[in-house]
């Protein structure tokens, strides 16, 4: 099992993953104006740096994140791979799961992308998360999954 | 009661998307109305505090209890569908975020059906679908009818049904389950030798916390700090009164006294709860009852056991005394994991274990150390803690907690290597085993084909110096190997993988 394996996520998801970190970001910049127009400083002395701050990291940080993550479902396994300081490599055999979700926040709504929540019997990943799947895709995995449970129960 | 025309889609096509009964937005609405009480009340006392006009205060009363709960409900209502169809039901929910969740009824060990009041007074019933996942991610449908209710819980068990029975709910089983052969018991001389061991001085906490309890009847207050001020100079003085033998002969006395006490509390729980310890072999599994006052039967399916894990202490090692237990999904009270054999000898235990299915390791078997770079990197790691801490606490004039930060980093560092040498893994015909501890070593086994998932986790440094972790998925417990070089974790997880490909045991906790 090598990364060549792996498939990227929806293009979208890097989108999604942007727009939420702006969300995250914005008391900071809201912040930042309250404070200069409180202090009375020079227009943007404060806001302009913070901003060029905020721009670089919803810029780079997401797609960066994006790049990371990458999924697979051959062999009748769901693989899941994401991050570089905590990296995880994730698999779970469709024969092990559960029950299946399939999410989609408002965000991803939007753009029309889900994401997968597969759930096994162990403590430890307890939910495996798949985030950023059009959501075609998401409900074909869920089908594929159905399908090997039902036939292997049969 | 109210009685509805029947809807029409439920009859039509019974696989076609239908909402819970429209009644249950009623009971919504009671349901909201009633969290909603408190804030009412909160909001209007906050507002007689200040000067908030009384229209606005009105307005959102009114508002929280006459329009937020119904519109609630009706929201909840109307995005609430679930359908039945030939292979999972599928529930889907949400007004902003949508969830579509599906549910193989193969998956499904149990459907429940629970009542509130209100529920109840319109004859509404909410159903649960129990899966493996431990209760927290069960699904449930709030509110459908009695008799739907029961329709989804017919079909579920008859769709059930088409897969092999004979293995049902746990519980239900102890009646019907007959005597079995006894594989292990604990007669009387045993339970309090095992007593002996489980040496505990938490009799102590029991007191003191009775004493916090009702510290109002005693003649002085045990918080004040003057009463034991003055009782230790008084006895002090006559302490020193007494001379260096007495003293010793005191000191001593008082140490016996103190093991004693341990002893006898330990030997009194143990016999309250291993009393008259039986452990059957039925036809289907387990069966083990003990107690004293308050006796326990409880039933294991065999095909529960998840994985099974030995224990012992450092002293009663020494004697050839360990425990054992059952890993399963099912709980036993607080513990997650059943005592099997708390206090037997490894004869005794490789026989319990045989008996569930999966051996204990075999003698000449080959343990896998750790990566000794996780731990040496561990050591480096505090001990650059520890000096950027002490010098960051000499920079602000505490020198003395500069020695203590570096007294503890070396500690922690020093930890590597019984850490090192305690971490020993193996495989086995199938099986994973996993040890730790170098006085009392406890061992975990668990077969490859129980996990249920496999995840390798690496930071940049352990990607550089070559180790991973790897965590399985282990129903009812947690088998985790930090520390093991890259591609040892690699082959370890795709053995474990392949393995699971060719038997499908998913379905065990049923």
């Amino acid at each position: 099992m090598t990364d060549d394996d792996l498939s990227r996520l929806d293009r979208r998801h890097a989108t999604v993953l942007q727009i939420e970190t702006a969300i995250g970001i914005a008391p900071l910049i809201v912040g930042a104006i309250v404070a200069e127009l409180v202090l009375g400083w020079p227009t943007g002395i404060v806001i302009g740096p913070i901003a060029v701050v905020a721009l670089a990291l919803i810029l780079s940080l997401p797609m960066r994140r994006y790049r990371r993550k990458g999924y697979a479902t051959t062999g009748d396994r769901l693989r899941y791979v994401q991050g570089w300081i905590r990296h995880s490599d994730t698999v779970v055999p469709f024969g092990r799961v559960q029950h299946i979700d399939v999410k989609q926040g408002l965000i991803e709504r939007w753009f029309g992308l889900a994401t997968l929540v597969v759930h096994t019997a162990g403590m430890h990943n307890a939910s495996v998360a798949v985030p950023g799947l059009s959501r075609q895709t998401a409900v074909d995995i869920r089908e594929a999954i159905s399908a090997r449970i039902r036939r292997e129960t049969m | 009661m109210i009685t509805l025309p029947p809807r029409p889609t439920a009859i039509d096509d019974p696989e076609a998307f239908r909402r819970t009964d429209s009644l249950s937005m009623l009971v919504g609405t009671i349901t909201q109305l009633r969290r909603a009480i408190l804030p009412v009340v909160a909001l209007s006392f906050g507002a007689s505090t200040r000067d908030v006009g009384t229209g606005i205060v009105l307005a959102a009363a009114l508002l929280a209890i006459f329009v937020l709960p119904p519109l609630g409900a009706f929201l909840q209502w109307h995005f609430t569908r679930y359908r039945t169809g030939a292979e999972d039901i599928r529930i889907e929910r949400g007004v902003l975020s949508r969830e579509a969740r599906s549910i193989p009824y193969e998956r499904i060990q149990d459907v429940s059906m629970s009542e509130t009041l209100f529920s109840r007074l319109f004859g509404l019933v909410e159903v649960r679908f129990e899966t493996g996942s431990g209760g927290k991610d069960d699904l449930t449908l709030s509110y459908v009818t009695r008799p739907e209710g029961q329709r989804l819980r017919d079909l579920v068990r008859e769709r059930r049904d088409d897969v092999p029975t004979g293995a049902c709910s746990g519980a239900q089983e102890s009646e019907s389950d007959s005597e079995g052969v006894p594989i292990f018991t604990m007669a009387l001389p045993r339970v309090l030798l095992s007593g002996v061991f489980s040496f505990s001085l938490v009799i102590f906490a029991v007191l003191f916390a009775i004493v916090d309890q009702f510290d109002f009847l005693m003649p002085f207050d045990i918080w004040d700090k003057d009463v034991w001020e003055q009782l230790a100079s008084e006895q002090g003085a006559r302490i020193q009164s007494l001379g260096r033998l007495a003293q010793f002969w005191g000191a001593l006395v008082a140490v016996i006294m103190l093991v004693l006490v341990g002893i006898a509390s330990g030997v009194a729980k143990t016999l309250l709860r291993d009393y008259g310890f039986r452990l059957d072999r039925t036809a289907k599994g387990f069966r083990r009852r003990r107690g004293l006052l308050s006796r326990t039967d409880v039933v294991m399916p065999a095909h529960r056991v998840q994985a099974i894990a030995t224990e012992t202490g450092v002293i009663r090692r020494l004697f050839g005394w360990h425990s054992l237990s059952f890993v399963s999904l099912a709980s036993d009270g607080a513990k997650a994991s059943h005592e099997v054999a708390p206090f037997a000898k490894l004869n005794e235990i490789a026989r319990i274990a045989a008996e569930a299915g999966i051996p204990l390791p075999a003698d000449g078997i080959a343990w896998h150390r750790t990566s000794p770079r996780f731990w040496i990197d561990r050591a480096a790691f505090w001990l650059l803690a520890g000096t950027v801490a002490a010098i960051v606490a000499t920079w602000l004039g505490q020198p003395l907690s500069a020695v203590a930060i570096v007294c503890v980093g070396l500690i922690l560092a020093g930890l590597s290597l019984p850490g090192y040498l305690q971490h020993r893994h193996a495989t086995e015909g199938g099986r994973i085993q996993g040890r730790a501890g170098l006085l009392a070593p406890h061992v975990m086994i668990a077969p490859q084909v129980r996990l249920q998932s496999a995840e390798l986790r690496q930071g940049p440094i352990a990607r550089l110096r070559g180790y991973a972790a790897l965590h399985f998925g282990l129903p009812g417990g947690r088998l985790s190997f930090r520390g093991l070089p890259t591609d040892e974790a690699l082959a370890l997880r795709a053995a474990v993988l392949a393995r699971i490909d060719a038997v499908d045991y998913s379905d065990l906790p049923r």
